[in-house]
């Protein structure tokens, strides 16, 4: 069955055409452009820019998924149901995709599946191409770690349906985190590329030895705001010349503190549950330098390792019409579409 | 043509310099401050005060108050005694004017008949950096003409008077629109009474300080002050406004809030911009934690659904509260209960919450 999928949880402008694990179309109207001037995603814009941009960016996800050329009506003929995130996210922008699948499911007469943009994430790292490449088949159970910059997330998926989550940020998310630090460095939005480049450019040196926030405590908790804090105190009495002269090592190791904590957290979590496969998914795993930390870990505890392709780390709609597909599996269709809401905090 | 630069922040030291030189020369500079844009000159120069009066049409023996860079300074200019000093400290650095007695250190067309001097010590790194630079005091006059309104954007302002007017004008820093924030509260401390000349958007009249050195201090902290006010939320929203630097603890002050009202997961909504959350609280109905910290212009807050949030048996935390300058008035047009609580850092891990509401 062909799923047509949308997601408008926060900056992105998301729909896509799946099958199964196949993406048959995959189209983003990124707004990171638009949103630069203000260093981060800027609501308003953002809500109205969805607005103005879903009809078409739907449009062209059928183009692309079922074929150009044919009405709208013979198009979505081919579409079994739409599938759209519920949650989490910006409320504002999170009706608006939830509107315009209402819509199109009324007047297409197809089935709603009400998607939670987390599982989105986890699934996004078994996607298969048009060709249904690669095609490694599912076995769960696996370990799942969201890393975006709403989210830090760790994860048991049982099976399709069951997901227990089993450690999670007490406050900002990882991405947030580098985000705030290039904030903090006079750097645009998104922080977390530049950080990528300017950390290479030092070689991942950790110079500075930042505090690795409940690196020690024996749960699975996340908390960054503490290291937010310790970088703030660092670089607050430090002179414009001096700050920019240290720029790269003071980033390289924000970035080492970072990405410590998920290293040992998610290492902590295999050995707990004992887990022999781990899926990396969210915005911050297109950090080649993070692959490469998740890499060794998986070489050493002996598991197997799953990410997305770069093009899928981000928000996007496949990942969205992936989960769907094993909701529609089990027949977990929204009962009645015209009461769907969304949920800002939904949790898995 | 008055010469006008954009503040950006990259390049901020050239604009301190070049407003810098200006002054230097006994020129005028508009400026954006904490309030609204003002109208810099030299405190301490006859020439430059005198071109400020007369670009201004300030009545003779109407006082400007001044903006020092520090306590230094600040003692310099005016006499504090003990008392006074114990109210400074509660109010100061902080969205307000006080008078108090002045030592004749600057053109005392500035000062009051009876002696005394305002002055303003606020949280506003850009004038802070001008003013220590400087080393001399600075008049902290709107840019406005006597008698209308506080100008929020520079632009078209500039072009509206007469050339002879403008060639008063030495420079013009055009940091683009600024928040809608009403004038400083103006408070006399030179009375045996302090007395509010001038109502501002603050009031410091109950505010109340608390030290916290833990997150989970901070917390506590938010769990009493927020029960007080949930009785009274049957009328209207109880709104926290939240401000303090990068990393000071204003998500763990939102944690705080929730826990009061039962809801254990808050987390930073600034990916988001805002979170919601239903509430099982006899008094409470739901939970709207908003982060202001990606909100620059003012037209975009009302597509935030703030309003629609802004009802009785809500709880409202805003971070960056002060970014909210021009919320206030909706805030206040649905009958909400306001709460200002402003984190700063005193050290590592100390914290100094100053906590006011308007009564």
């Amino acid at each position: 069955m062909k799923i047509l999928a949308i997601d408008t949880s926060a900056d992105e402008t998301a729909s896509a055409v799946v099958e199964g694990r196949r993406i048959l179309s995959n189209v983003l109207y990124s707004q990171i452009e638009l949103h630069r001037p203000w260093g981060g995603i800027y609501p308003a814009l953002a809500k109205r820019a969805h607005e103005q941009r879903i009809d078409a960016v739907v449009k062209k996800a059928l183009d692309r998924g079922v074929g150009a050329g044919r009405s709208m009506t013979k198009q979505m003929g081919e579409i079994g149901a739409v599938a759209v995130t519920q949650g989490p996210g910006l409320a504002v922008a999170l009706e608006v995709g939830i509107k315009t699948a209402k819509t199109l499911a009324q007047t297409y007469a197809k089935p709603v599946i009400a998607v939670n943009h987390l599982a989105g994430h986890l699934y996004s790292c078994f996607a298969q191409n048009r060709n249904g490449k690669p095609d490694f088949p599912l076995r769960f159970p696996y370990l799942g770690l969201i890393v975006s910059g709403g989210h830090t997330e760790l994860v048991v998926m049982r099976d399709e349906l069951k997901y227990e989550v089993v450690g999670q940020t007490r406050d900002d998310a990882a991405g947030e985190a580098l985000d705030k630090a290039a904030k903090l460095m006079g750097l645009g939005y998104p922080g977390g590329p530049v950080i990528e480049r300017l950390a290479d450019s030092v070689g991942h040196q950790d110079q500075y030895r930042f505090p690795r926030p409940m690196l020690n405590a024996r749960d699975l908790s996340f908390s960054f705001s503490g290291l937010k804090t310790a970088f703030y105190y660092f670089v607050k009495e430090m002179p414009a010349s001096e700050k920019n002269r240290r720029l790269p090592h003071l980033l390289s190791s924000f970035q080492e503190a970072v990405f410590t904590v998920l290293i040992k957290k998610t290492q902590l979590a295999l050995r707990r549950t004992k887990l022999t496969r781990l899926a990396v998914g969210g915005g911050v795993i297109a950090n080649r330098h993070l692959r490469r930390y998740f890499r060794q870990l998986a070489r050493q505890e002996g598991v197997e390792l799953y990410f997305p392709y770069k093009s899928l780390t981000g928000d996007n709609a496949a990942m969205i019409g992936i989960a769907a597909g094993c909701l529609a599996r089990h027949s977990r269709f929204v009962t009645d579409p015209a009461a769907l809401d969304r949920v800002p905090r939904l949790a898995l | 043509m008055i010469r006008t630069i954009k503040l950006s922040d990259s390049d901020s030291q050239k604009v301190i310099d070049t407003a810098l030189a200006c002054l230097r020369r006994g020129g005028v500079v508009v400026f954006p401050s904490d309030t609204a844009y003002g109208l810099l000159a030299d405190a301490t120069n006859l020439q430059a005060v005198k071109t400020l009066t007369r670009f201004k049409d300030r009545p003779a023996g109407k006082p400007i108050s001044v903006f020092v860079s520090d306590w230094k300074m600040l003692r310099e200019l005016v006499k504090v005694d003990a008392s006074q000093e114990a109210t400074l400290r509660r109010l100061l650095p902080g969205p307000f004017t006080v008078i108090l007695p002045s030592r004749r250190r600057v053109v005392s067309a500035i000062e009051s008949q009876t002696g005394s001097l305002g002055v303003r010590l606020i949280r506003f790194p850009l004038i802070n950096r001008l003013v220590k630079q400087y080393g001399q005091p600075l008049t902290a006059t709107s840019a406005n003409l006597s008698g209308s309104a506080p100008r929020y954007r520079i632009d078209t302002f500039v072009r509206r008077f007469p050339e002879k007017k403008q060639a008063l004008i030495g420079l013009v820093v055009d940091a683009g629109p600024l928040p809608r924030r009403r004038p400083s509260t103006v408070i006399d401390l030179t009375g045996e009474k302090l007395q509010i000349i001038r109502q501002g958007d603050w009031q410091p009249a109950s505010s109340k300080t608390y030290l916290s050195r833990s997150p989970g201090a901070t917390k506590a902290i938010a769990k009493k002050l927020v029960d007080p006010f949930l009785a009274r939320s049957s009328t209207g929203p109880v709104v926290f406004l939240v401000s303090g630097a990068l990393g000071a603890g204003k998500t763990v002050f939102a944690q705080g809030v929730g826990e009061a009202v039962g809801v254990d997961n808050v987390v930073s909504p600034t990916f988001t911009v805002a979170y919601e959350y239903p509430v099982r609280h006899p008094l409470i109905s739901r939970l709207i934690h908003f982060d202001l910290y990606h909100v620059r212009h003012h037209d975009e807050l009302e597509h935030l659904g703030i309003k629609a949030a802004l009802q009785p048996h809500h709880l409202l935390v805003f971070e960056w509260g002060e970014k909210g300058g021009d919320l206030l008035s909706v805030f206040q047009k649905q009958n909400s209960r306001l709460v200002y609580v402003e984190i700063q850092y005193v050290d590592g891990v100390t914290r100094k919450l100053s906590v006011s509401c308007r009564l």
